[in-house]
């Protein structure tokens, strides 16, 4: 189980204090496929990296089971990350000058496995996500859909407990997106915790509980 | 894939980039070993030009007025000599490990047809030690009735290698004539010191020793004190003249080559860390991908010296070898015998060192960049 303990988060801009998050709190539980929709600039995506201790809050907690998050140094937080969550980004964020297999094997580069083990758990992911056969090509070389799909097999490569995805199919079109979102949602049946945030209201649909943001406080819950 | 396979991958993919930093490395440490080796060099070949040059010690008898000369000693007039049982003496300084070749001559004059020809009794042993760099037409003479005779005294008497030539009454066979030296030694007639001795019926007499210390920076003044203070009768003169002016001359090429290599190492590094970092700047997105899925600083810190020292490590092969070649190839085109090509491990080593010393001070930046770069502004901008 994942809490989230009244997290507030200001930025100062110059002399102004912006609120981004003014409060939060909020329960996942294991297997729970959340949505969160709202405006740009209503905060989901401060709310998203805090919770995967990218940044800190300005106060609140965030614990996965019994670990606080911002208890950790930077360095075991790192390392709780890689064991426990996996990031997908609307950009993708590959690697240019790895393949799709290289790019799903980022992830396992800090554990010293052997190079057998690690590449079948990257064949694992690829073949997880339909890409089976597309292992040795570069991002350039894969289509847009193609390469959400490598950035979600090297999500979820090291089987972390929970997924955090900020638009993930912001940047594809719209049955691209429907074919992302239905990855997901498999990921989902197999137990997997997701969170991600959409702009899409179909998309939102696939969650089983949807959150909307506005002004840094979560205004629905449902 | 591991994060060796990583790091090759990376510089591969931006081999432009890593192309500059390395020829900014290879410029670096080709200088600083062309540089250090042709000064070096050009110090060792002014070392052995000078131990060439023979004796750095003259030890000569008191109260010498005689005017056929060599080395400041007349040999005309009023004969002064040393005995033989001086030379026991130079065994008994305490410098005497110093002492590499002891040379006693002994040094008159002779009438040979109807011309008079300095001539000088010494050990043919001895001097082609000493003095290696004198060249000669035909061999050392081995045998009592062979001689060597200098270039001016042969041309004088018309002699030739292999003719016979009579002095004293004695039948010599000519075995070799020096080359031109331009100067005392082109006057004379030499012959083993036993057998001048022996001729000129001064058996037990030397006219001069000379002196070979090994002179790389020896204390050859006080060899003197030390030969002064034993041999009493004689006079000891060390050559240093021409030692300082070794010496003078071989610091201020050492303080050009600093001055350079200095200037160099600064210049160098500067460039280095400014092309490191910009070049780490632009990486930024994949620095910050890195941490948001989990690499530690630490092995994002392995990363990055990773490819600084590999590129340390191959720059510094690179630019070693191309500066011995270059080194190489200016001793047959330019230098000749003024350099010496000097091949040394220690050299080597410590050039190397520069080499990952000015790789470790230009990732030192990055390093800092990217331990502090927020992951989350990282990403925002690809």
């Amino acid at each position: 189980m994942i809490k989230v303990t009244n997290i507030k988060k200001q930025f100062q801009d110059g002399p102004t204090q912006i609120e981004v998050l003014r409060g939060i709190s909020l329960v996942i539980n294991k297997g729970d496929f959340i949505s969160i929709v709202g405006a740009s600039g209503s905060g989901k995506s401060t709310l998203l990296t805090i919770i995967g201790g990218l940044q800190e809050p300005s106060s609140g907690d965030v614990s996965f089971s019994e670990t606080n998050l911002f208890s950790l140094s930077k360095e075991d937080l790192a390392t709780f990350r890689r064991e426990h969550i996996g990031f997908v980004f609307q950009q993708m964020h590959l690697i240019p000058y790895l393949t799709a297999l290289e790019n799903v094997l980022l992830p396992l580069v800090p554990l010293k496995e052997l190079k057998e083990q690690q590449n079948e758990k990257a064949r694992a992911a690829l073949q997880k996500v339909g890409l089976t056969g597309k292992e040795n090509r570069y991002p350039d070389q894969l289509s847009g859909g193609e390469q959400g799909r490598v950035a979600l097999a090297r999500a979820i490569v090291n089987k972390p407990p929970l997924i955090l995805a900020d638009e993930p199919t912001g940047n594809l079109d719209s049955e691209t997106g429907q074919a992302i979102m239905n990855l997901f949602k498999e990921l989902n049946e197999a137990g997997q915790t997701i969170l991600f945030i959409t702009h899409h209201k179909e998309h939102a649909k696939y969650g089983n509980r949807m959150l909307e943001m506005r002004d840094g406080v979560i205004i629905e819950s449902r | 894939m591991n994060l060796r396979s990583l790091i090759m991958k990376h510089m591969w993919r931006n081999k432009q980039r890593v192309a500059g930093l390395f020829f900014c490395l290879v410029i670096v440490i080709t200088t600083i070993t062309t540089l250090y080796h042709l000064i070096e060099g050009m110090n060792k070949a002014l070392g052995n030009t000078f131990d060439e040059i023979g004796a750095n010690l003259l030890i000569i008898p008191k109260q010498d007025e005689l005017d056929l000369t060599y080395a400041h000693l007349s040999v005309k007039g009023e004969r002064v000599s040393l005995k033989v049982s001086e030379l026991a003496k130079i065994d008994q300084i305490d410098y005497r490990d110093y002492i590499v070749y002891v040379s006693p001559k002994l040094i008159d004059q002779v009438e040979i047809n109807g011309k008079l020809a300095g001539l000088m009794g010494i050990n043919f042993e001895n001097e082609k030690n000493v003095k290696m760099m004198i060249q000669l037409n035909g061999e050392y003479p081995t045998k009592d009735n062979e001689i060597m005779v200098g270039a001016i005294a042969a041309a004088d008497l018309g002699i030739h290698i292999g003719d016979e030539l009579k002095i004293l009454g004695e039948s010599f066979r000519v075995r070799s004539i020096l080359k031109k030296q331009n100067d005392d030694h082109d006057h004379f007639i030499y012959m083993g010191l036993a057998k001048a001795q022996l001729l000129l019926n001064r058996e037990n007499e030397i006219s001069l020793i000379e002196v070979a210390a090994y002179c790389h920076l020896c204390p050859i003044y006080d060899i003197a004190n030390q030969l002064r203070v034993q041999m009493t009768n004689a006079e000891v003169k060390p050559f240093m003249d021409v030692a300082l002016a070794r010496e003078e001359t071989l610091d201020r090429f050492r303080v050009f080559f600093y001055v350079i290599a200095i200037i160099l190492l600064f210049a160098g590094s500067y460039l280095l860390t400014y092309f490191m970092s910009a070049y780490t700047s632009k990486r930024r997105q994949e620095i910050g991908l890195l941490r948001t899925i989990g690499f530690e600083n630490r092995i994002i810190e392995k990363f990055l010296i990773g490819e600084a020292l590999l590129i340390g490590i191959v720059g510094g092969l690179f630019g070693y070898f191309l500066g011995m070649v270059i080194v190489y190839f200016s001793i047959q085109i330019w230098f000749h015998e003024s350099v010496v090509l000097i091949l040394d491990v220690q050299n080597f080593l410590i050039i190397f060192g520069v080499s990952l010393f000015l790789m470790v001070i230009a990732v030192i930046g990055p390093l800092r960049f990217a331990s502090t770069l927020d992951p989350v502004l990282a990403l925002k901008k690809l």
